[in-house]
Parts: C-alpha cells; structure tokens; sequence
C-alpha cells in the first residue's frame, strides 16, 4: 500500500499532531529521536501501514534534525568533515535499506494458522520487536548498573572509552587513512567511516530510526570522537540521511504529506517540553524509564501480531 | 484546511503500487522542502529569540 491507496482522514490531524507532540515530549525527555517507538505505534495506534509510516517518520525527522544541527552548529559540536565522510555509507544504506522494504511492500500475504498475513507487516512486527528488546534491556542493564556504581561510589574511567576489540578496530591501519581534527583524531581508516554509515543509514531507510542508538555509540567507542562532538556529528547526519531517506521513499510514494506536517509540529513542541524536564530526573533514572517504555513498545507490537493472527 | 486537502491531492496522482510509477516532481520536491523548511524555520526562530532576549545556552548543553 502506498499513499495513492492510503487516505489519512484529515480529521485525524489534530490527534497525529498530539501524537507528535507525546512522542516528540518522550523523545526529548530520553534524549532520543524517538524513530523507534513512532513507527511501530503509527501502526498500532493509527493503523498506517509500516512502509507510510517509516518513509513520513523520516521526513518528521528530517525536520527535527535540521533544527537542532543549527543549534549544535552554533556551538561547533560538529566534525563536517566526518560528517561528509560518512555520507557516502549512509546514502548506500539507505538506498539498500528502503530497497528491502519496496521488496517486502510488493511480497504480498503469507498464511500463518489458516489467516492471511501481510508479509510486510509480520518482518516488520518481529525486526521491531528484536530491535526493542535489544535497546530496551541494554538501556535498563546499563542504568541499573549506573546505579549500583553510584551508590558503591566506584570512579569511572576517565578519557575516550573503549574496549580493547574497539581499541583495535580504531587503530586498524586499512588504506586510506584520514585524520580528524575536529575529533583529535589523528588517523583512521576511511572504511570504518563508511561502515559506520552504511549500517545507520541501512537501519534509516528500512525502519525509518535515526539511528543514532548505534551512530552514537560507534563514534565515540569505535573512532574515539569527543561525547559532544559525537552527539552534533550524529544530528549532522541524521539531517543528511533522513533527507535522502525521504526522498528515496518519495520515489517510491511512501511519504503522506500530511502526515509528515503533522507530526514534525508536534515533535518540535514536544521536543522543547521533554527537554526542559530532563534536568529534573537523574541520568541514570531517565535511561531505566526509557528501558521500560521500550518493553512496553515491544508487548503492543505483539500483541498487535498475535491479535492479527489470530482474528485476521 | 485546504493547504492539508492540497497535501493529500499531492500524493495521489496515479497508482503508486503499480510497476514503472513515476511521482510527480512537485510531490518530490514537498517531500524534502517542507521538513526542512519547518526545521530551518524553528533552527533560526530560537537563535533569533535567544539573541532578542539575551539568552546564554551553555555551551555543549545546548540542546
């Protein structure tokens, strides 16, 4: 289905813009995107179907991005010339990303317990809830384990981070080798760059996430970029794959307009009300919270499978 | 209304589904010129209220 065959009751547009705005307050809040709890709930929720909801989530996010590389632009949190080099593995990505969900849209029906089932929606109910469970208990792991640290006052290494496979993968000498000044960094190999890209930008175009849950942690882990600078590199190029993004699900009539005004005026109000909270509760508390939330995403996306299954 | 009627209309000008369809360029266009728009529009509408009331965001905190 796409959005020829797809029509959005324009009614529904005060209530996806008070969507935008809970999500985009969650979002804020957790210090997240919020791609991957808007799709699999426009599903649920407003029972768009998934190749709608990932290609106006990404113009959504589009949007948002845009704003807030301003903002850290103004601050210089930005390494423009990793962000460019990473360009190049992000746009693949997305384009092989958004090619496997054409693939699933035109696959039709599979028969699970004598129901018809769309194809598209049982991958994509299962991959999300995969990825949710993944996110959700390595966010309450690390939080609890935060936690537990803070109240038996251990000290936390001070530096760039990194695991001793992370430190040899940062060191690897794979020609060519650029530097980063921005960064500190002095040389790395350009592939690990474009690596990077390529499975953020994958991860954009097939589920229409930022995917700065992996961008985030690789920048910092696996090229030794400064936390701050990781986090305005990431926005960068979420700005710049979530662009392409919509535009390759634009050739494919992926994008609903309106849908995309809606939600992105209320993300960016939501965003701004989050944000002001989260200075009130602890990081630690915060991340556990957003744990949570995410098994609560993961209970609605099979519960949603099992009741079409099910009921058909 | 009517502008969110218009968006609507935009995207259905033929059978997307159906093999070979081509979307038309203005459809394209919105897709990518509307988001950033919007974005560039909130970007520089806080820098702009931050400099007229004098607002210091802390730097590396700032969003």
């Amino acid at each position: 289905m796409s959005t020829g065959d797809f029509i959005l009751d324009l009614g529904a547009f005060p209530w996806l813009m008070l969507f935008g705005l809970i999500v985009g307050a969650l979002g804020g809040f957790f210090g997240v995107g919020g791609g991957f709890l808007m799709v699999p709930l426009l599903n649920i929720v407003f029972g768009i179907p998934y190749n709608i909801a990932v290609g106006s989530d990404l113009g959504q996010m589009c949007g948002m991005s845009t704003a807030a590389t301003i903002r850290h632009a103004r601050f210089g949190n930005i390494d423009f010339k990793l962000g460019f080099l990473m360009i190049a593995g992000t746009a693949t990505g997305v384009e092989v990303g958004a090619s496997i969900l054409e693939i699933l849209k035109h696959s039709g029906k599979i028969s699970i317990a004598g129901r018809q089932l769309d194809v598209m929606t049982l991958v994509m109910s299962l991959v999300y809830a995969v990825l949710l469970i993944f996110l959700g208990q390595a966010m309450i792991r690390e939080s609890l384990g935060t936690m537990r640290r803070a109240r038996g006052k251990v000290g936390l290494a001070v530096g760039v981070p990194g695991t001793p496979a992370a430190l040899r993968v940062r060191t690897m000498r794979m020609w060519p080798m650029v530097s980063l000044p921005s960064s500190g960094i002095e040389a790395i190999s350009l592939w690990i760059i474009l690596v990077v890209g390529f499975l953020t930008g994958l991860l954009s175009g097939m589920l229409g996430v930022g995917g700065g849950f992996i961008r985030m942690p690789a920048l910092v882990y696996l090229l030794g970029c400064p936390t701050v600078v990781a986090v305005g590199t990431d926005l960068f190029e979420i700005m710049f794959s979530s662009g392409y993004g919509v535009l390759t699900h634009g050739f494919k009539g992926n994008v609903h307009l309106v849908l995309v005004l809606s939600l992105l005026i209320g993300t960016t109000v939501g965003a701004q009300i989050g944000a002001s909270y989260t200075r009130k509760a602890g990081g630690p508390w915060v991340r556990f919270g957003l744990g949570c939330l995410i098994f609560i995403a993961v209970i609605m996306v099979i519960i949603k499978l099992w009741v079409q299954i099910v009921h058909g | 209304m009517d502008f969110l009627a218009w968006l609507q209309e935009l995207a259905r000008d033929a059978d997307p589904v159906a093999p070979g369809f081509q979307p038309k360029l203005l459809y394209l266009v919105v897709c990518v010129l509307l988001p950033v728009t919007i974005g560039l529009m909130v970007g520089f509408g806080y820098r702009f209220v931050e400099r007229v009331l004098g607002i210091e965001t802390p730097r590396g905190g700032g969003h």
